[in-house]
């Protein structure tokens, strides 16, 4: 009887000092394609590979999605990584992502339309499927949503539950630049939008070099 | 403030009639708060009282017991620093008496040597007395021209030449022979010197011993007798053991950090990175377990070295099985120290590889240093180093155990004075309470001093109307009687 107490206390122990708490952390990284915002994919790319690909431990995932005109789509995944255990591995796996991310900025793609809410509800289930301790979905888009007819978009309740939503390096229409306050409105709608589905947080960054240290934050 | 106020738009009636209510109030009450006043003020001087009589009995019962634990420490260390000189000089001794056996024999020897090449040095054929000159002398005799005679005298005299040139190399012969002797002599001499020499040291170490002896005997003998002196000196020296052991350990927590730091990073590769126990990383918990693992090894190697006493079971063990776990814990320290130095090795390999990442990733427009250096010092640094310091936190278990030992005293000492003082505040706590008392009825008496004014004013006037009491009659009778036996009527 003594032994089986010892035993359950040992299991209970490590149990407890494991935990069922998860220290990894899945990004997803919408990238738009489409219009206006087509001309700074290779920039968003090479943030991401400056930014965040380095910061990444082993055990983290990164997917990247792009963002066009029939953004719910499995066909607009870019990439989709989890780093292995060793460092020296994850190493050469990040250096084989930062390639494919360059054949894809290099690549010549463009869309009339703009469906950020496919690509959010699509990284939103990768990142659920992934069920990494923190959760960030960083968006690259000027943040104006054009859908094509007949797209429904249709967010359920907590659609974004567990996930911060980072809006990155926001481009400025010429609407806004001729009034701050339209670009003020269109940010604090999606923001409303996002938290109202249960995001964890909503934040806009125009200064990339800040991620890292946001996303260790967080972690 | 304003909820006081019964009247808010008139605070200064509200207040005086706050002021009146309570005053009659207490007035009327104010035997029983007095009684309380007095009786908390009584309570509360009792209590520090005797918190105040314990702090000191307990402070002075711990310093009783730390001044008895320390000579008692004390008494076995010298114990056993003149047990272990005894066994020394047992050992020594016996050593020493073995190798006399030796030593004598050699001495023998060598005199038995010396004696007979001495000897040898001695022996030279005896001249014949006066045989050289007598023939000198018959060679010399004239010939007187006849040639027989001179044919004689000239053989005499050629062989008296030869003689001589035979005497002379035979003289020589026998003096470099005893040279010779002499010659291996002088070995035997310098041998016999080393010897001596030898023998000096040997006396001379003895008497040293005999010395350290005395001065244990001595120590032991003051703590016996002086025991006052000797707690105090063995305080002061607790004192000085822990604050050194305590400095020491310190720099040693420091060595072990840079240990961890060194295998930190290269243990992600041996272990899984991304998993962690309680929010800290499994690579750094596995670097941690193996720092401390080498100081675990070290307390065993400094155990079974007789160093230090940790573990007092492993004291009784026999000799071979000391000598069995001494080489594990040596074989796990060398291992763990390959180990470690291998780790920093792959770590210089990790970082540069990090590096190389970071610049495959960055734009070109990003300054990234391409490579700080190519020397191979940082490498060759860090292996040794990685080697190194496993063998410096073993050592780590001498200083934990002085202060293991000392901070019992310490905290002791410390333990005492702490209650001694508690005892000083409480006897301050108890006289404020007993003055606070006082001062509170005082207090008291001076708030109701309007009423208590009054009320004695109302006694007064009818103790004035009221006729005299019986008692009262006969006092004055008596007074009356008093002055007129002492003449104060007349005057």
């Amino acid at each position: 009887m003594r032994w089986r107490n010892a035993a359950l206390g040992m299991a209970l122990l490590l149990v407890g000092c494991n935990g069922a708490q998860r220290y990894d952390q899945a990004i997803c990284a919408l990238i738009d394609v489409s219009g206006t915002y087509a001309d700074e994919k290779r920039e968003a790319v090479a943030h991401l590979k400056r930014e965040i690909l380095p910061n990444m431990v082993p055990g983290d995932t990164l997917i990247v999605i792009r963002i066009d005109s029939e953004s719910y789509e499995k066909e607009n995944v870019e990439a989709l990584l989890t780093l292995d255990a060793r460092p020296s591995h994850a190493n050469a796996q990040k250096l084989a992502l930062a390639r494919r991310l360059d054949a894809f900025a290099e690549g010549a793609v463009a869309s009339e339309f703009t469906d950020i809410p496919g690509a959010m509800m699509l990284g939103a289930e990768y990142l659920s499927e992934v069920g990494a301790g923190s959760r960030v979905m960083l968006i690259f888009s000027d943040m104006r949503e054009e859908l094509p007819k007949g797209s429904l978009r249709p967010m359920g309740e907590r659609e974004f539950e567990g996930i911060q939503v980072i809006a990155m390096n926001v481009k400025q229409l010429t609407e806004d630049t001729a009034n701050p306050d339209v670009f003020r409105r269109r940010i604090a709608a999606w923001e409303e939008r996002v938290t109202a589905r249960g995001a964890l947080g909503w934040r806009t960054l125009m200064d990339s070099s800040k991620l890292p240290d946001y996303l260790a934050q967080i972690r | 403030m304003d909820i006081l106020y019964l009247w808010p738009d008139k605070p200064a009636l509200s207040l005086f009639v706050l002021w009146l209510v309570s005053s009659v109030f207490l007035w009327a009450a104010r035997e029983p708060m007095l009684q309380l006043l007095k009786g908390i003020g009584k309570s509360l001087e009792d209590g520090f009282g005797k918190l105040a009589e314990r702090c000191g009995l307990a402070s002075e019962s711990v310093r009783e017991r730390n001044r008895a634990s320390l000579l008692a420490a004390g008494l076995l260390e010298t114990q056993s620093k003149l047990d272990r000189e005894f066994q020394r000089v047992d050992s020594g001794f016996s050593e020493q008496v073995e190798r006399y056996a030796g030593l004598h024999r050699r001495l023998d020897d060598l005199l038995n040597h010396a004696q007979a090449d001495y000897r040898e040095c001695g022996n030279a054929p005896p001249e014949v007395p006066g045989w050289t000159s007598a023939v000198e002398s018959i060679a010399s005799i004239p010939s007187n021209g006849d040639p027989n005679v001179h044919k004689i005298l000239e053989g005499i005299r050629t062989s008296l030449r030869d003689a001589e040139k035979r005497a002379l190399s035979a003289y020589r012969v026998d003096t470099a022979k005893r040279h010779k002797v002499l010659g291996g002599m002088l070995r035997h001499w310098k041998e016999l010197r080393n010897l001596m020499s030898r023998m000096h040291e040997s006396v001379a170490q003895a008497l040293e011993k005999t010395m350290r002896i005395s001065t244990f005997a001595d120590d032991y003998e003051r703590i016996r007798t002086d025991q006052e002196r000797a707690a105090r000196t063995l305080t002061y020296s607790a004192v000085k053991l822990f604050c050194v052991s305590l400095i020491v350990l310190t720099i040693a927590f420091g060595g072990a950090f840079i240990n961890f730091q060194l295998i930190a990073l290269p243990m992600s590769e041996l272990v899984p990175a991304g998993a962690r126990i309680g929010g800290v990383p499994v690579s750094s918990v596995s670097a941690l377990v193996i720092v401390l693992m080498e100081t675990a090894l070290g307390f065993f190697v400094m155990d079974m070295l007789g160093i230090t006493d940790l573990f007092p079971k492993l004291a009784h063990v026999p000799a071979a099985r000391r000598r069995l776990i001494l080489s594990l814990a040596l074989g796990g320290l060398l291992f763990l120290a390959c180990v470690e130095s291998s780790l920093a090795i792959l770590r210089e390999q990790i970082v540069e590889a990090d590096a190389a990442l970071k610049l495959a990733l960055a734009d070109a427009a990003s300054p990234v240093i391409q490579r700080a250096s190519t020397s191979q010092i940082p490498l060759i640094g860090q292996a040794v180093l990685g080697f190194i310091l496993p063998w410096i936190l073993a050592l780590t278990a001498v200083p934990l155990e002085m202060l293991l030992d000392s901070g019992r005293h310490v905290a002791a000492s410390g333990a005492a004075v702490t209650l001694a003082g508690l005892g000083h505040i409480s006897r301050a706590f108890a006289h404020a309470s007993r003055a606070g008392a006082s001062a509170s009825v005082s207090l008291y008496d001076v708030y109701i001093s309007v009423p208590l004014r009054i009320e004695r004013g109302v006694r007064s006037r009818s103790v004035e109307e009221a006729p005299p009491s019986r008692a009262q009659r006969k006092l004055e009778v008596a007074n009356r009687e008093r002055a007129l036996s002492s003449g104060e009527v007349r005057t």
